[in-house]
């Protein structure tokens, strides 16, 4: 899987829901922690397949080392070393993304940025217009077996920023200005999931955007 | 004193007023800082507990380093020390500040506001503000007192001045009435007349150049009720614009012609005056024959004293007095700029 061409800069439009986007990732270097279990073939509760490779193992296969490798995609291997490629299949659609596994506390993360989407069929002079976002997901690993992941939905963070009780850099997006888009650094990020994680709201990871996945 | 309580009003050296007006400019700063607009909640609180941060080194700096370190020309000292408890307290802030405002404010979310090297550098610049506006306000301040020290001081010597004067005038009456002599009388309402002006001219910072001359002239004429006969006292005098001058500058001078020229017992005693009042400069020049004493120095007394120290207070850098004394004649030039 050769990454020469750019990272689809996409957000996750292909959820066709509000989740909370951001510039920066939402991990640090010191919070990334890989999760072997979480490797393999899942169906979530649609029956949509979801398949979740070791960005590493990937990166490793002689097809994706023939030639001279760019500085780019050194960096970006580096970078995503200890992540995985997420490949959704719903119907004849079919998104990857990549995702890196992080913990804050007890609690597992995922951060979700597009990769590639073969169904998105984008010219070069509107590539050049995207700007990639990345996601925030709740991972639980449940006793039966079965992984729950949720998206951080744009509506608990609009609830913070209605009642103004949150100071957190971001812009206004879209059209009509009614997208929020963080812009704070990862730090700032994980300091404010430190202080979500603790915050007593019993909807706080209340989301549109969540799926089961059990082992196919 | 009018002065007096001229100073009293811009007296503002109070603590208290002072550390409100700092942390005021402080909070309105910090606020400006911390706030996207419109001021929201979320700020003024971030913003009043990042103040109460800044209190122990700002306090520190101003009511301990200063008056210890900074006041005692420990300069380098000060330095290194403020800055070494700025940067100590700002760790304490980067470490704690956003914990303790969590677990008090558990339902905001105060994430982007200062990078910890800003946090540092606010710090750092604070104090160093507070300590510059605190030094300026004790600069005023102290500039107050002093210019007050000085008018006190002055009606000091107004008063040492006034005794001294009657304490001789009483010695002239004295000699008059034990010699049973007819100018007692004359010279009792000479003598008032000068209190007179001793106690209503007195209380004005200045007085016009003809008064003192007045003055000078009821003086001469009261002395001369006890001068020796043929003593030879002349006053000369031409003013240009009557300008004004502090009351009862010049007086010491010609008392201690007298009493230590004339009345020292000398053979053909005189006194010189000339006062001379043109282009914004005051010319006085007084001059005696005395009986030299080897164990008495004139003008070493209370009066001569009296006017050099009026003179520096008064006219400071603006004045020149000399004093001579040779071949039994003593000579006293002073000019002022007026």
């Amino acid at each position: 899987m050769k990454t020469k061409h750019i990272i689809l800069v996409l957000s996750l439009i292909v959820f066709n829901s509000c989740i909370v986007k951001s510039l920066n990732p939402f991990y640090t270097k010191d919070t990334v922690k890989h999760i072997e279990s979480l490797i393999g073939e899942w169906k979530d509760n649609s029956n949509n397949s979801w398949t979740i490779i070791s960005t590493k193992s990937e990166f490793s296969k002689p097809e994706n080392n023939e030639g001279k490798i760019s500085k780019e995609e050194k960096i970006l291997r580096e970078q995503f070393k200890n992540s995985y490629f997420v490949e959704y299949k719903k119907k004849k659609e079919t998104s990857t993304f990549i995702a890196t596994p992080f913990k804050i506390g007890n609690q597992y993360f995922l951060d979700f940025i597009p990769f590639d989407s073969e169904n998105i069929d984008l010219s070069s002079l509107m590539k050049y217009h995207i700007i990639y976002t990345h996601s925030l997901v709740k991972l639980d690993m449940l006793n039966d077996g079965t992984v729950s992941i949720k998206w951080f939905d744009e509506k608990r963070l609009e609830k913070l920023f209605t009642e103004k009780k949150i100071k957190i850099k971001h812009k206004k997006v879209g059209v009509i200005k009614d997208d929020i888009l963080l812009t704070a650094t990862s730090e700032e990020l994980q300091q404010f999931l430190k202080k979500y994680m603790v915050s007593e709201s019993a909807e706080k990871w209340e989301t549109e955007t969540k799926f089961t996945l059990t082992k196919s | 004193m009018k002065l007096h309580k001229k100073y009293n009003i811009w007296n503002r050296h109070n603590i208290a007023t002072f550390n409100v007006i700092l942390w005021l400019f402080f909070f309105v700063i910090l606020l400006f800082i911390f706030s996207d607009y419109p001021i929201q909640k979320i700020d003024i609180i971030y913003t009043v507990s990042y103040l109460i941060t800044l209190v122990p080194p700002v306090t520190l700096g101003l009511y301990y380093f200063i008056p210890k370190l900074l006041k005692k020309e420990k300069n380098v000292l000060f330095v290194i020390c403020v800055l070494t408890t700025t940067l100590f307290f700002s760790f304490l802030n980067i470490s704690f500040h956003n914990i303790l405002i969590d677990f008090l404010f558990p339902d905001y979310f105060f994430i982007s506001y200062l990078k910890n090297s800003q946090t540092m550098l606010l710090f750092i610049t604070a104090v160093f503000l507070a300590v510059f506006v605190k030094l300026a306000e004790d600069w005023i301040y102290f500039n107050q007192k002093e210019k007050a020290a000085l008018q006190l001081e002055l009606s000091v010597l107004k008063n040492q001045i006034n005794p001294h004067f009657l304490f001789n005038a009483l010695n002239v009456l004295y000699s008059l009435s034990i010699n049973k002599k007819e100018e007692t009388t004359q010279a009792i309402l000479q003598l008032s007349d000068i209190l007179r002006y001793g106690i209503y001219e007195t209380e004005n910072e200045k007085i016009p150049l003809s008064k003192e001359i007045e003055l000078i002239k009821n003086y001469i004429d009261f002395e001369k009720n006890r001068s020796v006969l043929n003593a030879k006292i002349n006053f000369e005098h031409t003013t240009e614009k009557d300008q004004k001058i502090p009351p009862m500058l010049l007086l010491p001078l010609i008392e201690n012609a007298f009493k230590h020229g004339i009345k020292s017992g000398v053979q053909n005693p005189f006194v010189h005056i000339k006062l001379i009042e043109e282009n914004n400069n005051l010319s006085f020049n007084i001059s005696n024959n005395f009986l030299f004493n080897k164990n008495k120095t004139p003008y070493s007394g209370i009066g001569i004293q009296n006017v050099k120290q009026h003179l520096e207070i008064l006219f400071p850098n603006q004045h020149h007095l000399e004093i001579t004394s040779k071949n039994e004649k003593y000579s006293v030039s002073l000019t002022i700029e007026l």
